[in-house]
């Protein structure tokens, strides 16, 4: 099960409404490499790890990439907040706001909406140790092309801590796969 | 903003793609406090790449309760960050016993945080009133009315 903490897992207080950012940022919530693919990629895959340490960090993860959707999700929020019809219009969001009003929906920069088909969950362990740390190197380059598209410091500092995150995921992902293979996997 | 040497980035990067032994993070290096490892999103130096020359920026507090409730997340991403390590090293009893720490000083601060401004999760409930539904939520800013 999972329990709830009424509190982001690091602070997100953005000032300046930046639509632009906004449609860029959503790519990481319901994108192919962002949290939410994370998320229930190693979700997904965590029921027929082999083993104690597999079991467990394919879970640990899993649970950290939810609230990463959550401080994305937040982001977009306070970046689009009090934005106008004519902003949203003029920030190529006008299509967006037919569909969901300024409520968060899952897809990415350029609209393709979610779909699990961004991740695998192939039963062979090595395959899905591999796909995991591609994942994670991924999502480490969209998030330092979204720090080089703005000037934010408030945007800026969250995408700091969200890459180092996935730096840090890449590399217990590693251990683990480099542990399957030392086991005859 | 702070800066970091581009070289050691490069070398980190480079240590990080060469490394085929698993052992190879199994904790020698230093370990940040737990303001520092929060703020930069990891607890170990050896791991640690920074983008460029950035590397972290650090939050504004505007109020004593956002200041309180900073320090239970700091406290809580050690514990999170030893946790994955641990999931993958639990032998390693250096890290666990700082992990052991961080979850008693997690206990102590959210205690007192709750006496002060309420619950941050369901199982604490020891209120006159339903505080859990008050806002604001983690996604709102302290000073904002969304609806």
């Amino acid at each position: 099960m999972f329990k709830y903490n009424k509190s982001l897992v690091y602070p997100v207080n953005i000032t300046k409404k930046d639509l632009r950012m906004a449609k860029y940022l959503i790519t990481q919530f319901g994108g192919p490499n962002g949290e939410l693919s994370a998320s229930w990629r190693y979700f997904s895959q965590k029921f027929t790890m082999p083993d104690d340490k597999g079991k467990a960090l394919l879970n640990d993860i899993a649970t950290e990439e939810l609230s990463h959707v959550e401080m994305i999700c937040t982001m977009v929020h306070q970046l689009t907040k009090n934005a106008t019809i004519a902003e949203l219009e003029e920030a190529g969001l006008g299509a967006y706001y037919t569909e969901h009003g300024v409520s968060l929906y899952p897809q990415d920069s350029v609209g393709n909406p979610f779909t699990a088909a961004y991740f695998a969950s192939t039963g062979d362990v090595i395959a899905n140790l591999s796909e995991d740390m591609a994942a994670e190197q991924k999502a480490r380059a969209v998030y330092e092309a979204l720090i080089n598209q703005t000037k934010d410091e408030d945007i800026i500092g969250p995408l700091l801590f969200l890459r180092q995150r996935e730096i840090i995921h890449f590399n217990r992902f590693k251990e683990l796969y480099d542990y399957y293979k030392t086991k005859g996997y | 903003m702070l800066f970091e040497n581009d070289n050691n980035y490069l070398n980190l990067l480079f240590n990080v793609g060469q490394s085929d032994n698993y052992n190879s993070f199994n904790n020698t290096g230093a370990i940040a406090s737990d303001e520092e490892g929060f703020l930069r999103g990891n607890m170990f130096d050896d791991e640690y790449v920074p983008y460029k020359n950035l590397t972290y920026i650090k939050p504004k507090i505007k109020s004593e309760k956002e200041r309180d409730l900073f320090k239970i997340m700091e406290v809580y991403f050690a514990i999170n960050d030893y946790n994955l390590f641990l999931d993958v090293h639990p032998e390693n009893t250096n890290i666990l016993n700082k992990y052991r720490a961080c979850t008693e000083k997690y206990r102590k601060l959210t205690k007192e945080y709750e006496e002060k401004y309420g619950p941050l999760s369901i199982d604490e409930g020891n209120y006159k009133t339903f505080k859990w539904i008050e806002s604001p939520w983690p996604w709102e800013k302290e000073d904002s009315k969304y609806v």
